[in-house]
């Protein structure tokens, strides 16, 4: 399918979809192209003497980038394939720390220390047990991937879980595709699971994923909760995350 | 509007779009009936069979 354009219209679409322009220069004119799929926009930039502004505009900004390979290939032929789970416009960070309201990275920090009494929550903690939630969140979408949990002195029966929870009066997704508006803190997914933890693992214990989640609004915040027997009073830890996100400072 | 009404939820739009990418079944839309009307603004509504609550602003009268 061909689709006309004026150069003015051709020259948006290629930067706001990043696609390749192309072109064939003739005696009188330029044609020019970009495909995405099975679709064509052209143009035409007709060449006058003194050039008119689409050709000053086309010959000065453009032409020397243009006609590069659709698909890189190799020597033989073969075309280069390239797999990642990093959407389109995102970094990969590793983070050990929350953000707060207004920047990325002073948030909550991830670790834990039962020698103290700090983020100690009773909700729902077994019988002879003890937990500590630590709540962070981020100030733009996130995407999970991996993370590693470090622990030191954790005695045996301690697990730690993650939950993404929907903050009070915000919406959230059955699994029906019913909303409902969140009327309190609602855990919506609960993506590390009574992980076991126990003794010391100073190199730290990965989770890998060979994918990632999907997108995590930002209004949606983390549970990470370490749940340990109540005798502990020495175990400590760290969590990091390996993510994917838009920016990884507030410029 | 009033207890009974049917009524369509409109999921506001830059939450919609990205919760769509964490329940493929979630549609921006859904028909619904009023069940209660509370005092705060919030309405009760039944979805598919499902009581859920919602804000009144985001529901449309059919």
């Amino acid at each position: 399918m061909y689709i006309q354009l004026a150069w003015a219209e051709l020259k948006n679409l290629v930067a706001s979809k990043n696609l390749l322009l192309q072109y064939v220069e003739l005696e009188t004119a330029y044609n020019v192209w970009t495909s995405e799929g099975n679709v064509i926009y052209r143009c035409r930039i007709d060449k006058d003497d003194p050039r008119n502004d689409d050709q000053i505009d086309f010959e000065d900004n453009y032409k020397d980038q243009c006609n590069k390979a659709l698909i890189p290939r190799d020597q033989d032929g073969k075309p280069y394939a390239r797999a990642e789970t990093r959407p389109i416009n995102c970094t990969t960070v590793f983070t050990g720390v929350g953000d707060s309201d207004s920047n990325i990275g002073d948030g909550k920090s991830l670790t834990w220390d039962f020698s103290n009494d700090d983020d100690l929550v009773t909700d729902g903690v077994p019988e002879g047990y003890k937990r500590k939630r630590i709540e962070f969140k981020f100030l733009d979408s996130v995407w999970i991937k991996d993370g590693t949990v470090f622990f030191f002195n954790a005695k045996k029966g301690s697990y730690a879980d993650i939950y993404i929870v929907c903050p009070a009066g915000y919406y959230y997704y059955d699994n029906n595709g019913v909303p409902h508006l969140a009327t309190e803190d609602t855990p919506i997914a609960h993506y590390v699971s009574r992980y076991p933890i126990q003794g010391d693992c100073p190199m730290g214990d990965e989770l890998n994923s060979e994918t990632c989640s999907s997108e995590i609004p930002n209004y949606y915040k983390f549970w990470l909760e370490i749940t340990v027997p109540d005798s502990d009073t020495a175990s400590n830890g760290a969590v990091v995350l390996e993510m994917y996100r838009r920016r990884t400072l507030v410029l | 509007m009033n207890i009974g009404d049917k009524v369509l939820f409109t999921f506001p739009d830059t939450l919609y779009r990205m919760l769509k990418s964490t329940n493929p079944r979630a549609s921006r839309t859904i028909q619904g009936e009023v069940i209660e009307m509370l005092d705060n603004g919030l309405v009760k509504v039944k979805f598919n069979g499902i009581v859920s609550l919602v804000k009144q602003e985001d529901l449309t009268v059919l």
